[in-house]
């Protein structure tokens, strides 16, 4: 389609035109936001607890105090968040806390409403190297700069859902367009991956679009963080909203708000909750970008 | 006239109309033009003392009762010299006239017989009637006359914005419009994305858009009749019309077949972007094509006095390719038979085809690639009658029905199957669905003492979902923004019923004349409509398609009330003015869950919402006809609004078409026979587009969000644009005074002069993770053309 929406272009290329303008929107109603993604990294556990903003108000979300928040797990072990700054940053750094195959339950307690939320820890595969290389520049990537490619191998078994994860010293990728996905280290469930190397663009995408590309001496980190199929389904719906611009947006339909599986004791729309709990377990790889000889990328560049 | 007068004049216009009791002859016969054998729509034939008169019909037929004596007939039609013709009535008699046009000499001499009295002296309110010339005369997109652009001039139409598809009228949707080229329904009124019509303005004669008081002879839409006839071709002469514009070129070429009796007319359009801008894109696009071209043809033949027959078609499409292939467009054939069984009673037999289609596509079995095409087909028999029962009482009769074949889509993907490795075929295509629409009518229009007319009918329609379609049977949702569940799907045998509505459809107008130069109108029609456009985008697409009423979608309905005031002014009452008020209540109005797949998805149904409409409002109509100095300006004040349920908290909430402010002026100066300027400017409240109105970060990810489910909560900047042109006409006449063989004029314009930028719609992005609006013009600039139009 994307094609078509260049072709059709092109006609009004010579008219058409692009500016940021201001919208007025009536307000909606404001809501918890619950961002709780732990995993089984030793490093201190935060879930994240603000109110939704106003679309166009350029104001930070505000900070969510809640009366407690913890999750429990399927052996009855409980972990208790404290938000000590009232930030809206709750906190748990006492030992590792997601471990593969149980299943947790997320409980928070805050303005007289109770929220809830389940997940469950799948396995992940290690990342066995990363590679890279100098591309010149070329469309999309109008700098020019190096390709890293992650090599891991899918678990057999079932359909594995992973959302792999770029930093750049140390950065995380945030676009909505950074979003990879994979499922068996493939597109779809449908590819028949199961068990096969990552294959690319998707052991390498992130690179494709990062607008400032990795030079010489960059860290770049991979990590491959396992997804249930709902998570996998959450991130895909926010990959959804975006929405090609030019004369793509001719032919865009209205945002499609993001599922929850915050499960909420209030019947009000102000008590409804969005976001997501995600348990997960990762696997995370780190370079240093230096010149080197030998091993590149598994693929030819263009 | 107090409100007592007005209802008691109702209850008489309802008992049975009384017989006159004076002896009285029929005059009746066909009214043309001169120069070309034309029929003449809507000419006014009149005793010169005011005390009877009448109007052709749309094949220039009329019938007059006349009490035996001497009369003086005139006949009158806007832009040519009005004929007096005296009679002496003894017996019934056939009467067939050819008009010539007015010349400045004659406009001087039958100055007093004139008068511009159309307007508040019909029975018709809210509706729009125009010639071709009055078209030929509004500054344009690059210079080319345009039938649908300039309806959207006028009150009460309006357009979501440059690169949208169709128009809207009275708050109501693309679909809403019943768009008839001669009779026959046209799908995808526009060519190029709404930027021009598909309607060649060679090959039109007459033009009629009825907003309100709808008669019954027409039916299946809700909003709106758009009445394009097609002229009949020279049936003098070989003569032929054209264009050479930047955009694309027109040809016309029409002659007799037999002289006097049998002609036709040929005319093409093709534009050509695509080779102009070759030199100017980059050389992965070099091979792009886009263009569009249609034909339209006709040939008629008078066999006797008694019967004449019409065969008219349509073929246009767009095609846009780039390495892959995308094209659409509408095919109509129409074929008429007039006959006059007697001097009273006229009949027009018409049957039709017309399909729209579109391909896409690319690639091919062996390379991979996928193909997608769709259309919706529709065949029609239209008897229609009018019985001119005397003076007072026209009757009109007639019934329709129309068979509807709907694929919505066919497509096939190539690729190689990941199990076996081999080209494998796998088929996405939606199923077929039919639908039969059946409707009779019959409607009176009565003079009930001078001054007033009543025109009443009832049609009634009957609608039946058809097999070979499939019935689906959704459960419920499981949240408000969800597809429902398909508990399950039934198949029926070719020609069963599975679901059929009826609904009967009263249509009222009446007028009361206040003076000698004002009237009263009011009307009130429903309408019902049973094929729905699916569109859930800012604009409408070439793919976008029709769905039939089914089971689970109902038949649309609409009930209209309006009352106008119309006046005239001025000398020979050049100056034209009304107002009109509406109010119109639609049920079963269709809307979209955020993720809803209407395109190759069996379970569409599953994704819709049902709820009503409502729209109102108020339009200011001045329109000067005569003089040097022509125009209009109009001003709409508008309100259209739907409910649904499950969106926006189950209230009112814009229409993506709500406009509340339409205004448009419209001027024309003839500074002598050789130059001419003119100028529109139009000035609208932004269209309404959907923003999400919560946003929220997720892992650092921006998330937006709308939590009512609200729809059309944010407008694009109001629109402006100024458009002028300026026509040098060749001499039409050599020094001699004889006439010459080919004359053409040089049309200069320039649309959005001031080059403002309106948008279009609006889209967001992330600005260090802010969301940001953008909005996107697709006309930013200002357009100037040179156009070469010449007649021979």
């Amino acid at each position: 389609m994307k094609k078509i929406f260049s072709a059709i272009a092109i006609v009004f290329s010579l008219t058409s035109c692009e500016d940021v303008i201001e919208v007025e929107v009536s307000d909606g109603a404001i809501q918890l936001v619950v961002d709780a993604f732990v995993n089984n990294l030793a490093e201190p556990q935060v879930i994240n607890l603000k109110s939704t903003k106003q679309f166009f108000d350029e104001v930070v979300q505000e900070a969510f105090i809640a009366d407690s928040v913890y999750i429990k797990d399927d052996l009855n072990n409980m972990y208790f968040f404290e938000d000590e700054l009232n930030d809206g940053n709750y906190t748990w750094d006492d030992s590792v806390l997601v471990h593969e195959g149980r299943t947790y339950a997320l409980m928070i307690k805050g303005n007289g409403v109770e929220y809830s939320s389940i997940n469950f820890a799948n396995p992940v595969p290690d990342i066995d190297s990363l590679n890279w290389e100098y591309s010149p520049k070329t469309i999309g990537a109008e700098n020019g700069g190096y390709l890293v490619e992650l090599v891991a191998r899918d678990l057999i078994g079932q359909a594995d859902y992973y959302w792999i994860r770029f930093k750049k010293n140390g950065v995380y990728d945030t676009r909505r367009a950074g979003l990879n996905l994979p499922v068996d280290g493939s597109f779809s469930e449908e590819s028949m991956a199961d068990g096969q190397l990552f294959i690319p663009p998707i052991s390498t995408f992130p690179m494709f679009n990062v607008e400032d590309s990795l030079g010489l001496k960059d860290t770049a980190t991979y990590e491959i963080w396992s997804l249930t199929e709902g998570t996998n389904g959450f991130w895909s719906e926010v990959l959804n909203q975006s929405i090609s611009g030019g004369i793509g947006a001719l032919f865009a339909t209205p945002t499609a708000n993001v599922k929850t599986n915050i499960i909420s004791t209030g019947t009000e729309l102000k008590d409804q909750a969005v976001g997501w709990f995600s348990t997960s377990l990762v696997s995370s790889k780190t370079i240093i970008i230096k010149e080197k000889e030998g091993e590149k990328l598994s693929f030819p560049l263009f | 006239m107090n409100f007592k007068n007005i209802k008691s004049w109702i209850s008489i216009a309802l008992m049975l109309p009384v017989l006159a009791v004076a002896q009285k002859f029929n005059v009746s016969g066909t009214v043309k033009d001169g120069a070309n054998g034309e029929t003449m729509i809507s000419a006014m034939i009149y005793t010169e003392d005011g005390n009877y008169g009448t109007a052709t019909n749309a094949y220039g037929y009329y019938s007059i009762e006349l009490p035996k004596g001497t009369y003086t007939l005139l006949f009158n039609y806007s832009g040519f010299a009005t004929l007096s013709k005296t009679i002496i009535v003894e017996g019934n008699m056939k009467l067939n006239v050819e008009l010539a046009a007015e010349t400045e000499e004659i406009d001087v001499v039958v100055v007093t017989g004139k008068r511009n009295t159309d307007n508040f002296k019909k029975v018709e309110m809210s509706t729009i009637e125009l010639d071709v010339k009055r078209i030929e005369k509004i500054p344009a997109l690059l210079g080319e006359a345009d039938v649908v652009k300039a309806v959207q001039l006028m009150p009460g139409v309006s357009s979501v914005g440059e690169g949208a598809t169709g128009f809207n009228v009275r708050g109501g949707g693309i679909d809403q419009n019943l768009i008839l080229l001669d009779e026959a329904p046209v799908f995808n009124s526009s060519h190029l994305f709404g930027f021009f019509s598909v309607f060649n303005a060679d090959a039109v004669k007459n033009v009629k858009l009825i907003k309100g008081g709808i008669p019954s002879q027409y039916g299946g839409r809700l909003s709106s009749v758009l009445d394009i006839r097609m002229r009949e071709g020279n049936k003098k002469k070989v003569s032929g019309q054209g264009g050479v514009g930047l955009l694309f070129s027109r040809f016309a070429i029409e002659a007799p077949l037999v002289k006097d009796k049998a002609s036709f007319i040929i005319a093409g359009r093709r534009s050509y972007a695509d080779i102009l801008a070759k030199p100017f894109l980059a050389d992965n696009f070099s091979d792009a094509k886009f263009y569009f071209y249609d034909l339209t043809a006709k040939v008629n033949y008078d066999i006797n006095e008694k019967n004449n027959v019409y065969l008219s078609g349509y073929f246009g499409r767009d095609v846009f390719a780039q390495g892959f292939g995308f094209n659409w467009g509408n095919q109509t054939a129409t074929a008429r038979w007039n006959h006059i069984f007697n001097n009273k009673l006229f009949m027009n037999m018409t049957t039709y085809y017309s399909n729209y289609d579109f391909k896409i596509g690319v690639g091919n079995q062996e390379e991979g690639g996928f193909q997608w095409k769709g259309n919706i087909k529709n065949y029609s028999v239209k008897p229609s009658f009018t019985y001119y029962l005397n003076n007072n009482n026209t009757i009109q009769f007639g019934g329709q029905s129309i068979l509807y074949e709907f694929a919505p889509g066919e497509s096939e993907f190539y690729a190689q199957s990941f199990q076996t490795g081999n080209d494998t075929t796998f088929d996405f295509s939606q199923d077929d669905r039919f639908g039969l629409e059946n409707a009779i009518y019959i409607g009176n229009e009565q003079k009930i003492k001078k001054g007033i007319i009543l025109k009443y009918g009832l049609r009634y329609s009957m609608y039946s979902y058809l097999g070979p379609s499939k019935e689906y049977i959704y459960g419920e949702r499981s949240s408000i923004t969800e597809s429902r569940d398909t508990l399950k799907v039934k198949s029926y045998n070719n020609g069963e019923f599975i679901k059929t509505y009826f609904n009967p459809e009263p249509r009222f107008s009446a007028k009361f004349d206040i003076d000698s130069v004002s009237s009263i109108k009011t009307s009130y029609n429903r309408m019902s409509q049973y094929i729905h456009l699916m569109s859930n985008t800012a604009a409408s697409t070439p793919l976008d398609f029709y769905s039939p009423t089914t089971n689970n979608v109902k038949p649309q309905l609409a009930d209209q009330i309006a009352l106008g005031y119309f006046r005239n002014f001025g000398k020979n009452l050049g100056w034209e003015t009304s107002v009109e008020g509406y109010y119109k209540f639609l049920q079963n109005q269709i809307g979209y869950i955020p993720t809803a797949a209407l395109q190759l998805n069996d379970y569409y149904e599953g994704d819709l919402y049902y709820g009503s409409g409502r729209a109102y409002g108020a339009e200011f109509f001045v329109r000067k006809n005569q003089g040097k100095l022509t125009g209009w300006l109009s001003l709409t004040l508008a309100k259209t609004e739907v409910k649904m349920d499950e969106v926006n908290n189950g209230d009112y909430y814009n229409n993506r078409f709500d406009k509340p402010v339409v205004s448009n002026l419209v001027l024309n100066y003839e500074f002598n026979k050789k130059y001419e300027m003119s100028a529109n400017f139009v000035y609208n409240t932004g269209a309404p587009f959907t923003s999400s109105s919560i946003n929220y970060g997720i892992q650092g990810v921006s998330v937006s969000h709308n939590p009512a489910n609200v729809r059309n909560n944010a407008r694009v900047p109001d629109y402006h644009r100024l458009d002028l042109s300026f026509t040098i006409h060749g001499n039409e006449e050599k020094k001699n005074g004889n006439k010459k063989l080919w004359h053409g004029d040089w049309v200069f314009s320039a649309y959005n002069t001031y080059a403002r930028r309106n948008a279009f719609t609006v889209y967001f992005e992330n600005e260090n993770g802010e969301p940001q609006a953008i909005k996107y013009s697709i006309v930013g600039t200002v357009i100037p053309s040179i156009t070469y139009n010449f007649k021979f």
